[in-house]
């Protein structure tokens, strides 16, 4: 049902960019992360929460 | 949206060769058990996704459609197993022609080649939950709350969300782990700065102390202030090597290492004590260790799955969702073999920091033992850096840790036989060197100051990262787990309103105030309904199997409608409603047609009386109903052809044949006798065996009948109620007339009908016979929609005598007085 799970991703991310505490730029990773197609990994998550504040220069 | 038409079926499971007229309407298909009725719903099935329900999921390992979806005797030849199916697409008011065949279930041929009828059979493809099978059907109600949420989510296409959550949860672990072991090693380092700055806390006063006293000393400027971004050997010139070892500070991290040492042997490693007990666990549970073996196989295969095809095996799934489903099944199983490995990592990784500590302090004193230049002590410290080294690489792996019991056992620090000894003696040597000058120990005392004070800042640098990368984590977990709880409360609010809505249509007059409550939480789905106004239990607390058996179908049904809205067009239920009683399957019918009168259902049923009931209220007719009298692997099932019984019975005694009518009329007898003995709730003696006759049934059914209609008499009477009084005597004095009859023909019919000897009797000896069970049946149905009559409630105490078309209503109750 693909307009559950859109709704369900709208709401994660209004919810992450209304949230200061979250750094904004992990929130365009993790866009991406979720509109690739396939499994969303673990690792690929753990990957973007640990990236530096602003992301990464190069 | 699409009808089908008719369907035409060929060497497909235990079928031959079978044409099926739908004509576009609710179907039902009945026969007994193995007479090959559900081959009908696999073929349907098949041809509309390319998948057969049955052979797959729980319990179907070893079947496969490319092995099991041909007729037995054409294994070896899928091509000639197929379904070809004739569907009319409403919406775009075309027809199409839909083969499929087991050679090639993903390539069906579609004629005309027309998109939009592609695009509508394309969607329909990716709905197999058109298919609710009885063995399924109480997996929504019975089932745990953390299954049911994984079921349901499946069935409405969002277990990807599940996925997603449950990546997110791993990913927060995995981070709240770097970020305790990040928080360790912090305080290591701070441990060292303190112990060698020689002070309690890093105040800025103690600090200031500690550095200026050696400041002061070497004449360098003082600092006045202390902060993260102070250089504390700040204007001291490099020095040599020579000049490096710093003799107190040296003898510092020896004695640090050597009181380490000493307290492997007095004090045990709590984790390394947990690690011992988890290992012994698993070796003297070998089921267990199998398990979860078995789990670190699917865990990476889970990660490897992209599309149908197993990564492991390459065996075909009919899509992704199949795979997946059936591999999370599996992960499910192993779960306490899960939560073992995932203590026995955690330990695993707190026992690594230990080690980790063990290599800084042997660091300290290589680079000691090299500025002095003992080459036998340095070989000593190289040597077993290496082999911790190795047991740090060895403790990050599930596997190798298993490894490990011995040297856990033995003590994992393994300190080198002799390395005490020559630590000893090594640090005689050092504190046998002169005392080093005053300036050249402060010296000394600044730079290494310097080195540890950086070393702190970058751990904490580390910790800070590993917080927020945890926090980030965590945040994230948490607002996937409200959009989802939120999104998914409003979907089940919708699903439970439907569903309460079609489980009071379906218990008319009864239970008329029952409400369910979803509620899903992380990753379960808790489920209750009101039992009759006494509070929300789970379904299996007090209702009775049948309710059961309808909540399922109602819940089915009410996802369905969530999940497909208007495309809900076809509906393949195998053997589903068999616990509900007759008066509550009139329901069902009713609410299938009215709750769902664009949906064309195909029903299969082992019960007859239930094919009957659909006829008699109307869901399907006898012209889109087919019953299966007996099935062989040679000819597949036999259609029973009895379309019109009684014409069928005047034919053959048209043909003088008695001996092809009188069967037909016993067949028919003996059914509607069961059938009546049902909806009439007959007073007759009960056999366990269940093996009642037509001499049995059918008096008491009668008998049942006529005090029924004397108690709608009676209680038209205390209403006064005129025209039932009349319409309830009417039928009375008809069933007495027939009864009579029948009576007067019993000695015909016991031989002729009951005993088998209809060799003796002629068409003319017959007819009469025929006549008096025809008139003897019409008392017990209705005149215009011809259904069979049946009490509601079905109780001791029924309150109405009613046909499916409420022309017969009859009331049971009399007015109180």
């Amino acid at each position: 049902m693909a307009t559950l799970q859109e709704a369900v991703i709208k709401k994660f991310f209004e919810t992450l960019r209304d949230d200061e505490a979250f750094d904004q730029s992990k929130t365009a990773k993790l866009e991406a992360l979720l509109q690739a197609d396939g499994k969303v990994k673990a690792d690929d998550l753990t990957a973007i929460f640990a990236l530096p504040e602003g992301g990464e220069v190069l | 949206m699409i009808k089908i038409a008719s369907a035409h079926i060929e060497e497909f499971r235990g079928i031959r060769k079978l044409d099926i007229n739908l004509a576009q309407k609710s179907f039902a298909v009945s026969g007994p058990n193995g007479s090959g009725k559900s081959g009908v719903i696999d073929a349907i099935e098949f041809a509309l996704t390319g998948q057969i329900g049955r052979l797959t999921g729980t319990g179907t390992k070893g079947l496969s459609l490319a092995d099991h979806g041909p007729h037995v005797d054409h294994v070896k030849f899928p091509d000639a197993a197929f379904v070809e199916l004739e569907v009319f697409f409403p919406t775009l008011g075309k027809s199409a022609k839909l083969t499929r065949k087991v050679s090639a279930p993903k390539k069906p041929k579609i004629e005309p080649n027309d998109p939009d009828i592609i695009a509508i059979l394309d969607e329909v493809a990716q709905h197999p939950e058109i298919t609710l099978a009885r063995r399924e059907i109480l997996k929504f109600i019975l089932v745990e709350p953390t299954k049911r949420s994984a079921q349901i989510q499946e069935i409405l296409k969002i277990d990807e969300l599940g996925q997603t959550r449950s990546a997110l949860n791993t990913a927060s672990g995995k981070l709240s782990r770097a970020a305790i072991a990040a928080g360790k090693d912090t305080q290591g380092k701070k441990s060292t700065l303190l112990q060698h700055l020689g002070i309690a806390s890093l105040s800025a006063a103690e600090m200031l102390a500690a550095v200026n006293a050696r400041r002061e000393l070497l004449g360098l400027a003082v600092h006045d202030v202390i902060t993260a971004e102070t250089i504390i050997d700040q204007g001291l010139a490099e020095p040599t090597d020579e000049q490096s070892l710093n003799k107190p500070a040296a003898l510092i991290e020896l004695d640090k290492l050597t009181k380490m040492i000493t307290g492997f042997g007095q004090v045990k490693s709590p984790d390394a004590e947990a690690l011992i007990v988890q290992i012994e666990q698993l070796e003297n549970d070998s089921l267990l260790l199998v398990s979860l073996q078995q789990r670190e196989l699917v865990e990476r295969g889970l990660k490897l799955v992209d599309g149908p095809a197993c990564p492991m095996c390459d065996h075909e799934w009919p899509d992704e969702a199949h795979l997946l489903s059936h591999l999370h099944e599996k992960q499910q199983k192993s779960k306490a073999a899960g939560e073992l490995k995932q203590k026995l990592t955690n330990h695993a990784a707190l026992l690594s920091t230990d080690v980790g500590n063990l290599k800084a302090l042997l660091l300290e004193t290589h680079r000691i033992a090299k500025v002095e230049n003992a080459t036998d002590m340095l070989a000593s410290v190289v040597a077993w850096g290496k082999d911790l080294a190795s047991l740090q690489e060895r403790l990050k792996s599930f596997s190798t840790v298993l490894e490990l019991k011995d040297r856990l056992t033995f003590g994992w620090p393994a300190v080198p036989e002799d390395f005490e000894t020559k630590l000893i003696a090594f640090v005689d040597v050092i504190r046998a060197k002169p005392d080093q000058s005053a300036t050249l120990a402060a010296q000394s005392f600044l730079i290494n100051a310097e080195q540890r004070f950086k070393d702190y800042k970058a751990a904490r640098e580390i910790e800070k990262g590993t917080q927020k990368a945890h926090d980030a984590g965590k945040i994230a977990y948490d607002a996937w787990c409200a959009a989802m709880e939120s999104e998914l409360d409003a979907l089940y609010e919708a699903v439970e309103d439907d569903f309460s809505n079609f489980y009071r249509v379906l218990n008319d007059g009864d239970e008329q105030k029952f409400v369910a409550r979803f509620k899903a939480t992380e990753g379960r789905l808790d489920f209750d309904v009101n039992f009759y106004e006494r509070g929300l239990f789970p379904p299996g607390a007090f209702h009775s199997e049948g309710h059961q058996d309808g909540m399922g179908v109602c819940l089915y049904l009410a996802l369905m409608k969530r999940l497909l809205g208007d495309s809900f067009s076809v509906a393949l239920l195998d053997d589903v409603v068999m616990s509900v009683d007759a008066d509550h399957r009139y329901q069902f019918c009713k609410l299938l047609m009215t709750e769902f009168p664009n949906t064309q259902f195909v029903i299969a049923t082992h019960d007859k009386v239930w094919a009957e009931q659909m006829r008699s209220a109307k869901l399907v007719t006898r012209k889109t109903s087919m019953a299966f009298d007996s099935w062989s692997v040679d000819t597949g099932p036999l259609v029973e052809s009895n379309p019109e019984i009684w014409a069928e019975i005047d034919a053959a005694l048209a043909k003088g044949k008695v001996e092809v009518a009188a069967p037909i009329l016993r067949r028919h007898m003996e059914f509607v006798a069961r059938l009546l003995a049902d909806q009439l709730g007959a007073k007759t003696v009960f056999r366990a065996d269940n093996s009642y006759d037509l001499g049995g049934l059918l008096p008491s059914a009668m008998s049942g009948l006529s005090e029924l209609l004397g108690k709608a008499a009676a209680s038209a009477q205390s209403w006064d109620n005129e025209d039932q009084k009349i319409k309830a005597l009417e039928r009375k004095q008809r069933l007495k007339l027939a009864n009579t009859h029948k009576g007067e023909e019993d000695w015909t019919v016991n031989k002729a009908v009951h005993f088998n000897e209809w060799a003796n009797f002629s068409p003319n000896d017959f007819k009469p016979i025929v006549q008096a069970f025809k008139d003897l049946l019409a008392c017990a149905q209705c005149d215009d929609c011809g259904s069979w009559l049946y009490i509601t409630p079905k109780s001791i105490s029924p309150e109405g005598l009613r046909c499916s078309c409420n022309l017969v209503n009859l009331n049971l109750k009399q007015k109180p007085k």
